[in-house]
């Protein structure tokens, strides 16, 4: 089982690399961060406040842009039934899709974030937001995978997707955005529940892709 | 029971006998509405607070609860059906949501005419108002994916998880008053210990809810008949 994870894990990376989504990703996480300056003015007081939920708008935005690629082109080139016939574990597949979605739009954006957060407010290093950032964002992949494996039939998926599953990463960016504007470094209530949601979540949201995507395959 | 029940599962049968009840609870909805509308305008007592504004209660306070009725009922046909895979299910879960959109949107709107005179703003971020706003998304969303997949079966799936991953929302909404420090009052009617209000109020009140339930079963099996119809229009189609 360790073997197809690795195996899978691999091929996920690759295609992701290859297809230059990690790059997408990123690049539209900044051009998103830079309509707030544009739109604030710079040097006014409101930017210095409004830089830390920025930043989490922007991670927001981008894991939705990144959706759609996920099941894609596995399931248009007929690779998720060809798994499906050679009896691999759909579980070990989703995981390895999950984490890999994570390393390349979740983890450059925690790297990237006391950067984004210097250029913006111009006050230093937040470990608040790098922590809320940790958690938050592979909260956003999981919640995100079921949804792309909804709208796999369908003709129009990309609006549908990103309509569908902004309601449900409300609590993530309450949550999220109220854990790291808190000053003080005591490690606070939100980041409890944003742990939760994500022990939570790990288990859960993996079990229903499986069962999404074996009822849209058939 | 279940055997007596299982010959309703044929759209045919079901029609024959949603079909009276359909004429029924639209003869009802319109006296109990009119009833209602009398007692709450003109006999029920103004509060003492907030004097005439309180009228707006008799439509607000039924059409929230509708409004998460028809969410309990969408959430519970899906998981039907995804247990089952009973047809007849999803056909009813997929008509729902067009009523549903309807009283969530009347409970945004008198809610906010209400919170006017006596909160002093439209509009306040407060858990209560967030998560019912959440849900009217959700119900916009149920819509959009249901006609995104006109016509195959495949959309079923994806309606029916849609709804069952949605129904989180629900005891989000219910217990929201009482999780949170909101400007939003806590229950007085639906509550462990009995109803806090006058029974002045109760009465029209309750009157009013089941005018509303008739209108809303009135609407609801009027989408079903059709969306029956149009289903054998389509099989008819394909036969020939």
């Amino acid at each position: 089982m360790y073997k197809i994870f690795l195996v899978i894990f691999k091929k996920e990376l690759k295609d992701n690399f290859l297809n230059n989504k990690a790059g997408f990703t990123i690049a539209f996480f900044l051009l998103c961060l830079l309509v707030f300056p544009l739109s604030f003015g710079a040097g006014s007081n409101i930017q210095r406040d409004i830089s830390i939920p920025a930043i989490w708008i922007s991670a927001l935005f981008a894991n939705l842009i990144s959706l759609e690629q996920m099941y894609k082109e596995d399931y248009s080139d007929g690779t998720l039934a060809y798994y499906l016939i050679n009896n691999i574990p759909f579980s070990v597949m989703v995981y390895a899709k999950c984490l890999s979605n994570w390393i390349f739009c979740g983890f450059p954006i925690i790297i990237l974030s006391p950067l984004c957060l210097y250029v913006l407010s111009g006050t230093s290093f937040s470990y608040n937001l790098i922590i809320t950032l940790m958690v938050g964002t592979p909260m956003l992949t999981l919640i995100g995978s079921p949804m792309a494996a909804l709208m796999l039939g369908s003709k129009v998926r990309g609006p549908i997707l990103t309509f569908i599953t902004l309601p449900f990463y409300f609590p993530i960016i309450i949550f999220g955005v109220m854990g790291a504007s808190t000053n003080n470094y005591n490690i606070n209530a939100e980041f409890y529940l944003l742990l939760a949601m994500l022990s939570i979540g790990t288990v859960f949201f993996p079990l229903l892709t499986i069962k999404i995507l074996k009822n849209n395959i058939n | 029971m279940i055997k007596y029940l299982h010959k309703y599962a044929n759209p045919n049968n079901f029609l024959r006998i949603i079909r009276p009840i359909r004429f029924i609870s639209l003869y009802l909805a319109i006296f109990l509405i009119t009833c209602g509308l009398i007692m709450s305008l003109f006999f029920s007592p103004p509060d003492y607070q907030q004097s005439d504004t309180v009228r707006i209660m008799y439509i607000h306070v039924p059409s929230a609860w509708i409004s998460l009725l028809a969410y309990l009922f969408i959430f519970f046909f899906s998981l039907f059906y995804v247990i089952w895979k009973f047809p007849l299910f999803i056909l009813i879960a997929k008509e729902l949501p067009t009523a549903g959109v309807t009283f969530t949107f009347l409970t945004l709107i008198t809610g906010s005419l209400w919170g006017k005179p006596t909160w002093g703003t439209y509009w306040v971020w407060d858990a209560r108002l967030t998560s019912f706003l959440i849900l009217f998304f959700i119900y916009l969303g149920l819509i959009f994916i249901e006609k995104s997949f006109k016509y195959s079966t495949q959309g079923d799936n994806s309606f029916a998880y849609l709804a069952i991953i949605g129904g989180i929302n629900i005891p989000i909404i219910k217990f929201s008053v009482d999780w949170w420090n909101t400007l939003h009052q806590p229950a007085s009617v639906i509550r462990i210990g009995g109803p806090t209000i006058s029974y002045d109020i109760l009465i029209p009140l309750l009157i009013m809810t089941l005018g509303i339930m008739c209108l809303f079963v009135y609407l609801t099996l009027t989408n079903i008949i059709s969306a029956i119809n149009e289903k054998k229009f389509i099989t008819m189609i394909a036969r020939k």
